[in-house]
Order: structure tokens, then sequence, then C-alpha cells
């Protein structure tokens, strides 16, 4: 069967989507079309939307729709401590555990050089700017329990003055190779308490 | 993989395939490098989330004939070899030449004890990093057929001696008389590169200059990341 270039082209958008092959993509594309005309006039608005007013926060990263996200407004947070985290889902389910009160750098990625992701591309100069402006005197490096993670806690770890800055990670108790975002809260306060000092685990 | 046994490997990369699987590359002992998807390993709590992790000794068995392979099972054989700070970006840059210099499905099996041999003596703390990646350097370069033989000038065809000078051409090896894209490198040093010993902080610096040309002559302009990664101090 051949389909109208128009809807060729609104299938092909659809497969943009992480997970998604050409044949949810058309589902998605024939069910908005066939069933749901407002819904989908809906998730264009939304979308056209969420592009023009969703930024990046100039501090920590994470996604904004102000110059500055909400926990780098409040004051009330301790300026010593910086957690440092993969993802905005991974802050969000640090917040949600209730346990931390600093403020976070979200890197969006890891280093992973076999892909071409390096430290230009997850902020890592943004990051260290941060640290002395704020005056951190603990660097939480709370990257997944994975090869990348490990390898991106140290390659930050390396350009931190530890005369200055002490570096901890979460605690074991994270399951390898999972992601924080995903991780129940129960466990990830406890890995958070029981943090300890990265130095002297790298050489 | 067809028939009973299954086949020891590495794992060398990992992305996100579909909505929950993972595509791996891996290094096998027989099979070389082959690419594999691991259905189920994207979702949380997959147990391959866990297993397939580089460094990680494991043995693979899967099934197809097209050169993207079903994952059909695997088991770790050992922990996973313990590489912090530099030694796991050693092992990163490791992956990264693999990865890119490797066809699928060459068989390979020395180069797989030789990239097992490098992790381990990289988990060593008193065993310095650069002649582990050199050696592998080396030893990848004659995988793929370009090993240089370092006691033998390629334009000449006289054996290298002593106190000559020499240049050196990654597509041909050490010259004699003819312009390389390094001059005038002493002759004891390159036959101390083919006695295989790397203890003098000059010949090992030498090692390393040589080795980064032949990289790249093989690479063909592609870059290598990993190498970015090393502190300006730094190893590598
Ligand atoms: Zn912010």
């Amino acid at each position: 069967m051949s389909l109208s270039p128009r809807l060729e082209a609104l299938i092909d958008a659809f497969c943009c989507l992480p997970g998604v092959g050409r044949k949810s993509a058309q589902r998605m594309a024939f069910h908005l079309l066939e069933r749901d005309r407002d819904g989908a006039a809906h998730l264009s608005a939304m979308l056209g939307d969420a592009l023009e007013h969703i930024g990046r926060c100039e501090l920590c990263q994470t996604f904004s729709e102000t110059d500055r996200c909400p926990v780098c407004q409040d004051h009330t947070r301790n300026p010593e401590l910086l957690c440092v985290v993969e993802s905005p889902a991974d802050l969000v389910a640090i917040e949600q555990s209730g346990d931390f009160s600093g403020y976070y750098f979200v890197l969006l990625g890891h280093l992973s050089p076999i892909d071409g992701i390096g430290p230009e591309d997850i902020g890592v100069d943004r990051l260290l700017e941060q640290i002395r402006q704020r005056g951190v005197r603990e660097l939480i490096m709370a990257t997944n329990a994975t090869v990348e993670g490990d390898a991106t806690a140290h390659y930050i770890a390396d350009r931190v003055d530890e005369s200055v800055v002490t570096i901890t990670r979460p605690a074991q108790g994270l399951p390898v190779g999972g992601e924080l975002g995903v991780v129940d809260g129960g466990t990830l306060s406890h890995a958070l308490r029981g943090r300890r000092p990265l130095t002297g685990q790298f050489e | 993989m067809p028939g009973g046994e299954l086949e020891a490997a590495f794992v060398l990369h990992r992305r996100p395939y579909r909505e929950t699987s993972l595509i791996v590359d891996f290094l096998t002992l027989n099979h070389g490098r082959l690419s594999a998807v691991a259905r189920g390993a994207g979702r949380a709590g997959n147990r391959w989330q866990a297993e397939l992790q580089p460094f990680h000794p494991l043995r693979l068995s899967w099934r197809g004939n097209r050169p993207l392979k079903t994952l059909t099972g695997s088991e770790s054989t050992a922990p996973a070899l313990n590489l912090k700070g530099n030694r796991l970006f050693c092992g990163f840059y490791l992956n990264e030449l693999l990865q890119r210099l490797l066809t699928e499905a060459e068989p390979a099996p020395g180069l797989f004890s030789a990239y097992l041999n490098a992790l381990e003596e990289l988990t060593r703390a008193d065993a310095p990093m650069e002649p582990i990646l050199r050696r592998f350097e080396q030893y990848l370069a004659t995988e793929l057929g370009f090993g240089i033989s370092w006691g033998q000038a390629m334009d000449t065809g006289n054996a290298v001696y002593s106190e000559g000078r020499y240049g050196f051409d990654p597509g041909r090896g050490v010259l004699e008389t003819e312009r390389g894209v390094v001059e005038g490198i002493a002759g004891w040093q390159l036959l101390a590169l083919a006695g295989d010993d790397l203890s003098d902080p000059g010949v090992l610096r030498l090692a390393k200059q040589l080795m980064r040309y032949l990289m790249d002559h093989l690479l063909q302009g592609r870059p290598l990341h990993s190498r970015r990664l090393f502190s300006q101090k730094g190893v590598q």
C-alpha cells in the first residue's frame, strides 16, 4: 500500500521518538487521524508550546521555562552541596526521595567516547564554573552505576581541586547498570545518606 | 550460535534499540566482532542490564544468519574486571580501537587473548599503563595485516643497525633512505621496539608517537574520542 506524502512524512516524524519503529509510528499516525483529531491538535499545540518555552536552566542545565529553574531559584538550599546527575529524571528521583538539600548539575548524558560524546558535550566546563561560583564544598557524583557513569565521575573528579571540595559517590546498593531515575525512593535515599568519599577509589 | 558451546566474549559497546532492547557489539573468541540484539535488555531490572557491561567476562549464545544476530543467552564467567580512573579510560580506548578497526565476523582468537591480557594487566595497580597500550596497539596492527618490522628498513631491505638514523612511515614501516613522517629515529631505539623492550622512557615516548601515526593511518581519518579523556599530565 502506498501512503500519501503527508502521511508518510507524519510517520517518519514519529520515528524520531526513542523506541518507535515504523510499525508503531504508523499505528500512532493512524490512531490520531482516524480516532482522535482533537488529541492530535492538542499534541501539536503542546509540542509547539514546549519547544518555544522550555529551555535549559542557565545554572544546572535541567529543563526549565525560566532562565533559572525553581530549584536553582530556591535560596533556602545549601550552596555547599552540589549533586551531579546524568538526567532530569535522576534529579526528579532525588528530589522525591526528599533527602537532599543542595543544588544539582544535570549533565544530560555521560561520557561515551565510542559515541563521540566528550566532556564538552556534557558541560564539564560549566560544571567546574558552578563549583567555583557557588562555593561548593561537597560534590556528590550521582552518575549511573555503569562503567560510563564511573568514567564520567572520575573525569570530573580529576578536574576538581580536592583540597577545597570533597567528592563523594552514593553508597553501594544501587543496581549495576541501573539508572537512578528508575530506582525506588527508599534505595535512593539510603544510597545518598550512605555516600562516601571518592578519593582513594581512583588513582 | 550454532551448536551447543557458549562463546567467550566481552562487550565493546551498547546502544538502545527499539523500546526496550539494546544492540550490543561484542569481541568474541572465535567470531571476532559480533553485533547482536539483546531483547528486553533496555528494560529496568532486566538481568542483561547489569550483565552486558564492558570489561565483564561473558559467555554467549545467539542465533541468526544475518550480520545482526539475536542474543539467546549469556552467562557471567567471572566478576567484571575492576578498572578505575585512568585505567578505565585505557579500557575505553581499547574498546574504541576494536570497535572502529575490527571488521565484523572476522575470527581473531589471538586478539581476544591479547585483549584479555591487556585488561588483566590494567587491573594491576603496579603495572604501568603505557606499555600495555603500546603492546596491544602493535598486536592489533599485526592482526589487521599492518604489523611493523622494527628491525628492518622497508625501502632498502637492510637490517636496522644500532648507530643508524631512520625514518618512519605508517603505511610502509621503517625507512633508511626515503623520507618518512618521522625522521631521525635512532637505530638502537627501533631495535628495542623489535625486542619488545619498552623499559627506556625515550623508547616508550617513541613507541607512543609511532603507534599514534600507525593507528591514525588505520583509522583513515576517523576520530578516536577516548584519547581526549586522558588528563593533561596524562598517560596514553
Ligand atoms: Zn537550575
